[in-house]
């Protein structure tokens, strides 16, 4: 071989050479593209009428090393355009979602993240609404109905809109009773005021509870993953009462509600909570003639929005 | 402000001898209106707002329990004046309580056990 063809192989080795080199140098590539299992069952409940909780079973992923943490999209139900988000640190369960507007049905999409910079390919997501939440009458008082034989009123309006919350009710304001109680032996018959056998004056507007009826320790630690009227929910409404002597267990008894309120001809939605007595065991607090049933509510104001607190399903 | 002073006083003497006697009593339930005392005094129906209400017992003026012809002052148990509770129920139409009466000094009293609307 000539001294210049030598030359010339030299070279070009040393180009090849400087070829590869910048390829590996230059172009790094990840050491993967895998992607991180998604979390599932994501579940809310609302808060307050600006505030929801939601809950998730963590993704299988959490343990790779790769796991970032996780990153919510939220967004009004009809504009996508305009989404919200929020990153969830690992650890994070339940997620706080603030500032949110009562009436208004808000999507929401969680997905995983790795630090590969992706993402789970499916997402976990719950439709919800914010409700308000009453804990005290208008009068701020805690919110009661109370045992037939006593003075005080038996029945609920659930909300009253002049002063903003529940109040009791009496016979005499029977045309304003939506829910009640009528305790008649050791029975405690709860539920639509129309079908509590009540001889009133004037009769009350239907309010319609889900036959159905679930058990919770309490309003803040349960969620829901779908609406009060979805499938067959929607069947299950019905002018009922329940005697509440025959709810066994320990826990509180919750229950969907939905009525018209006066002049309008669309539901507004209500979970309506009665407390157990923890000392007795069963629903009735307090001593005869005014032994009570005491109540949480969660309300939505806006009508046709089928979200308002929390259930166990 | 001399009617503040006098109400103060009133309160007072009524607070020291309650917790002496409140348990001598058989509880009655009594149903009236909650009204403001000086809108009554001064020739009105007594009833306010229940902000108004809440506003008055917080600058010390004296709301009440009207019950047929009968002002009645309320305390809570423990001896205090349950003006500020009253007026949460300002609006309502009329106002269960429940607890002890009794007359002192000629001012009929309730030591309240419980209140609810109506």
């Amino acid at each position: 071989m000539s001294y210049s063809k030598l030359l010339a192989v030299l070279l070009a080795s040393l180009l090849m050479g400087f070829f590869v080199t910048s390829c590996t140098e230059d172009d790094p590539v990840d050491p993967t593209n895998e992607k991180p299992a998604a979390p599932t069952n994501l579940m809310a409940l609302s808060v307050n009428e600006t505030t929801i909780h939601l809950k998730y079973d963590i993704s299988p992923s959490e343990q790779n090393s790769l796991f970032q943490d996780y990153f919510l999209n939220y967004w009004v139900v009809g504009a996508t355009a305009n989404p919200m988000t929020m990153t969830v640190a690992k650890g994070v369960n339940p997620i706080a979602v603030t500032g949110l507007e009562q009436g208004k049905v808000y999507e929401f999409q969680l997905v995983a993240r790795y630090t590969n910079n992706e993402s789970s390919e499916t997402a976990a997501t719950v439709k919800w609404s914010p409700a308000a939440r009453f804990e005290l009458t208008v009068n701020d008082a805690p919110i009661r109905v109370y045992e037939t034989a006593s003075d005080f009123g038996s029945g609920l309006q659930i909300y009253y809109s002049n002063e903003d919350g529940p109040r009791a009710r009496t016979v005499s304001n029977s045309a304003e009773w939506d829910l009640g109680l009528r305790t008649v032996g050791n029975t405690i018959m709860f539920g639509s005021a129309t079908k509590l056998g009540y001889n009133f004056s004037t009769a009350p507007q239907p309010t319609f509870m889900m036959t159905d009826y679930f058990l919770a320790d309490a309003l803040n630690n349960v969620f829901d993953s779908k609406a009060m009227d979805e499938g067959d929910r929607n069947t299950k409404y019905a002018e009922t009462t329940l005697d509440l002597a025959t709810v066994a267990g320990s826990q509180n008894a919750i229950f969907y509600v939905r009525k018209y309120q006066p002049g309008k001809t669309r539901y507004n939605y209500a979970k309506v909570m009665v407390e157990r007595n923890q000392t007795s065991g069963g629903f009735l607090h307090g001593s005869t003639p005014n032994r009570h049933l005491v109540l949480h509510i969660s309300y939505q104001r806006v009508e046709d929005v089928p979200y308002a607190k929390t259930a166990v399903n | 402000m001399k009617k503040i002073a006098v109400y103060s006083i009133l309160i007072a003497m009524l607070a020291a001898t309650l917790l002496t006697i409140q348990y001598a009593y058989a509880q009655d339930t009594i149903k009236g209106q909650v009204i403001s005392l000086d809108e009554y005094l001064t020739g009105g129906t007594g009833k306010v707002t229940k902000d108004k209400a809440k506003t008055l017992a917080d600058a010390g003026h004296a709301i009440v329990l009207k019950s047929g012809n009968t002002i009645y002052f309320v305390y809570n148990e423990d001896g205090s004046f349950a003006g500020k509770r009253l007026a949460s129920f300002a609006t309502a139409e009329n106002v269960g309580i429940v607890g002890k009466t009794k007359t002192v000094h000629g001012l009929n009293i309730i030591i309240m056990t419980m209140i609810d609307a109506m």
